[in-house]
């Protein structure tokens, strides 16, 4: 899954940062409003985490942006602001979710996982899949009744593939989803990914679409 | 010190009433006198006038004994009328106290009332006079009758009238007694009435919530009190922007607070979880900038709190070095200056430079503005800080070869927790905002501008209290 962390404290932003990354989020973290909205007209985001006060470009205002455009992604607002009128102002102007400063990281996590959970329009918080059963909050993944030990990449890339079914999703997309941009990467490492998920799974669920990318078909 | 209108106004109002009542009844008891006399002298005068009519111009003897005969019964029938025809008996004291006597020419009595004195009541002259008869004083009223010769007088003793006076007198006054309660409470009574009005303005305000400071309606006061409320509305009023501000204060304040310690909670969280000694070290490291910076605000809202008063006073004014003060607070801070590897100066003409101020604000003002150019300046740059004079200005500079501010953000600088890039974590926000209060209660201005090289930031403080120099 891939974040969009924005928010202008550089000690808070490290530290949401490091949280996501340690559940296997791939983060890219931006200090200011400009920079995000410049950075999603061009990229695709699995969520974002905005904060208000912003330099450059506040954060209602990126929001108001970015929904006039069409970007659909699930916005959890983070903020110190939380009079109900403030909490009204953001979900108004396209917030999915309001968290107020200082927050716990568990809620945090939770928090999107629910977003995640409602942007697939799954009413379980686990996926199901086949003799598969993916559960992003404890981070494990079952096979017939057996936990199977995933890396924080791979469980990331399943996680992915299995939230869209029957979408294919490019390389890029998957890249993206996987490693923030500061990330120096090989171009095989994806397909080592594949690879290595083909074989843990022991079946071949997940199939080459040649020159376009990967795809779970829908079962 | 008058401590109770009430008690002022009902002692005073009663001494009043007391006094103009007395003077009323002295005054009465004179008038009473003179109109008691002029009634009585009438009396005089008609009296003898009737006497000499009945006489009508008859002085034989027989028509004279007729009348001295009735003259003589008059006692009697007075004292069967008092005692059994009217109710209030006519006191005896009064009646038989008017006399009369006729006399002819010879000095013989021809007529005279029942109790008439054997000695003549008549003076020589016409009209009226006092007399001294029997060692007793009294009015007397003579007519000779120059056709028949006789001389008809009347008279009365002066104590009648004394006494009808004392009387009239004696009867004021206890009509006065019998008032005096009655005006005393009725005094009470009002006074009472006209300070409701204050009172209820009291209850008004002595009922209210703490934190309830709306203006009193000024239109349900009475005029005597209107300044006063006024002024009281006054006070309300500053107490409530007073009260307000505190607020805002310390809302901004919460709220400021909140992101340091978003970062100190998550900061933890990531230490915690992480199996990374490498991580954990590093989220540690942040963990201790978070305090430090948490302790910054704090100790920086204290340092703007304390510098808050509303009335504008700054205590212990002395005059102050600016240049030793500078080089004091400066050598503070030059530790987190060669941290950075920045390179501070100090550069000013004349070692003393003496202007009136209070020595511990004027060293936070200089430490906020030195720090924040460290804090702004990136390593390996350079602060410098000027003092320079000129006819009658002490001026401060503070320049660096930071990012500077744009001109469009330079009076936002002043509000309290702006930061302009806003990614600079450890400043409070708070910086500018206690140099331009420090600035305040010094009569100073603050302007901040671009320094002539171009690059960077120049904060210049000119404090118009210049007292000297070497």
């Amino acid at each position: 899954m891939r974040v969009l962390l924005v928010e202008d404290d550089e000690l808070l932003g490290d530290g949401a940062r490091a949280g996501l990354l340690q559940v296997g989020y791939s983060v890219d973290w931006l200090k200011d409003g400009l920079a995000a909205k410049y950075a999603l007209e061009t990229e695709t985001f699995d969520i974002i985490v905005l904060d208000l006060g912003l330099p450059k470009l506040a954060g209602l205002e990126l929001l108001r942006h970015i929904r006039a455009q069409g970007i659909a992604t699930p916005v959890i607002i983070l903020t110190a602001r939380e009079s109900v009128e403030d909490k009204i102002k953001g979900l108004d102007a396209g917030a999915d979710d309001y968290i107020s400063k200082p927050f716990d990281l568990d809620e945090l996590y939770a928090r999107i996982r629910a977003l995640l959970r409602r942007r697939s329009n799954r009413a379980q918080p686990t996926i199901a899949f086949a003799n598969l059963e993916l559960d992003p909050a404890s981070h494990t993944l079952k096979r017939e009744g057996k936990l199977v030990s995933l890396p924080r990449r791979e469980f990331a890339l399943l996680h992915k593939l299995l939230e869209n079914t029957g979408h294919v999703l490019s390389r890029d997309q998957l890249m993206q989803s996987l490693y923030s941009w500061d990330e120096e990467v090989d171009s095989n490492t994806l397909e080592v990914h594949i690879h290595n998920l083909r074989k843990k799974l022991d079946a071949d669920y997940i199939r080459t679409i040649r020159g376009i990318g990967y795809m779970v078909e829908k079962r | 010190m008058l401590l109770s209108i009430r008690k002022f106004l009902l002692i005073n109002l009663f001494m009043a009433v007391i006094i103009i009542s007395s003077l009323t009844i002295i005054g009465s008891y004179y008038l009473a006198h003179k109109d008691i006399r002029r009634y009585m002298d009438s009396l005089l005068v008609q009296a003898t006038l009737i006497c000499q009519g009945l006489i009508n111009k008859d002085i034989s003897e027989d028509h004279l004994g007729e009348i001295q005969q009735q003259l003589d019964a008059i006692p009697a029938q007075i004292s069967h009328f008092t005692n059994n025809m009217v109710r209030n008996p006519l006191k005896s004291h009064y009646t038989n106290r008017f006399q009369f006597q006729v006399w002819d020419t010879n000095g013989k009595v021809l007529l005279h009332s029942a109790n008439a004195p054997k000695n003549k009541l008549y003076s020589p002259q016409d009209g009226f006079s006092n007399r001294f008869i029997d060692n007793e004083k009294w009015r007397v009223f003579t007519i000779h009758d120059n056709q028949l010769g006789i001389v008809i007088v009347a008279a009365e003793p002066f104590v009648i009238r004394d006494e009808l006076g004392n009387r009239i007198a004696r009867d004021d006054l206890y009509i006065m007694l019998l008032t005096y309660p009655i005006s005393g409470v009725l005094i009470w009574f009002i006074i009472g009435l006209g300070l409701k009005s204050i009172r209820r303005v009291a209850d008004e305000i002595a009922h209210r919530e703490s934190n309830y400071l709306e203006p009193v309606d000024l239109q349900s006061v009475p005029v005597e009190i209107k300044p006063l409320v006024n002024e009281l509305n006054k006070l309300f009023y500053r107490l409530h922007q007073a009260l307000e501000r505190e607020k805002r204060f310390a809302a901004d304040a919460a709220h400021e607070l909140k992101t340091p310690l978003a970062a100190l909670r998550t900061q933890t969280q990531v230490a915690l979880r992480t199996t990374n000694e490498q991580e954990r070290n590093t989220a540690l490291q942040h963990l201790i900038t978070g305090v430090d910076r948490c302790t910054h605000v704090v100790q920086q809202l204290l340092t703007l709190s304390r510098l808050l008063p509303e009335e504008n006073m700054l205590e212990d004014i002395k005059k102050v070095n600016l240049p030793a003060l500078a080089a004091e607070i400066i050598a503070q801070l030059v530790p987190a200056a060669l941290e950075k590897n920045i390179e501070v100066a100090l550069i000013n003409r004349k070692p003393i430079v003496i202007i009136e101020g209070n020595a511990i604000a004027l060293g936070i003002l200089i430490r906020n503005l030195v720090d924040n150019a460290i804090r702004y300046t990136p390593n390996n740059g350079k602060v410098k800080i000027y003092i320079t004079t000129t006819s009658n200005h002490v001026n401060l500079r503070v320049t660096d070869n930071g990012p500077g501010i744009p001109p469009e953000l330079r009076g936002r600088v002043f509000e309290r927790f702006y930061r302009v890039l806003g990614n600079q974590s450890t400043g409070s926000g708070l910086g500018m905002a206690i140099v331009q209060q420090i600035a305040l209660l010094h009569k100073a201005k603050v302007k901040l501008a671009t320094p002539k090289n171009g690059k960077g930031l120049e904060v210049k403080v000119m404090f118009p209290n210049y007292l000297s120099s070497k």
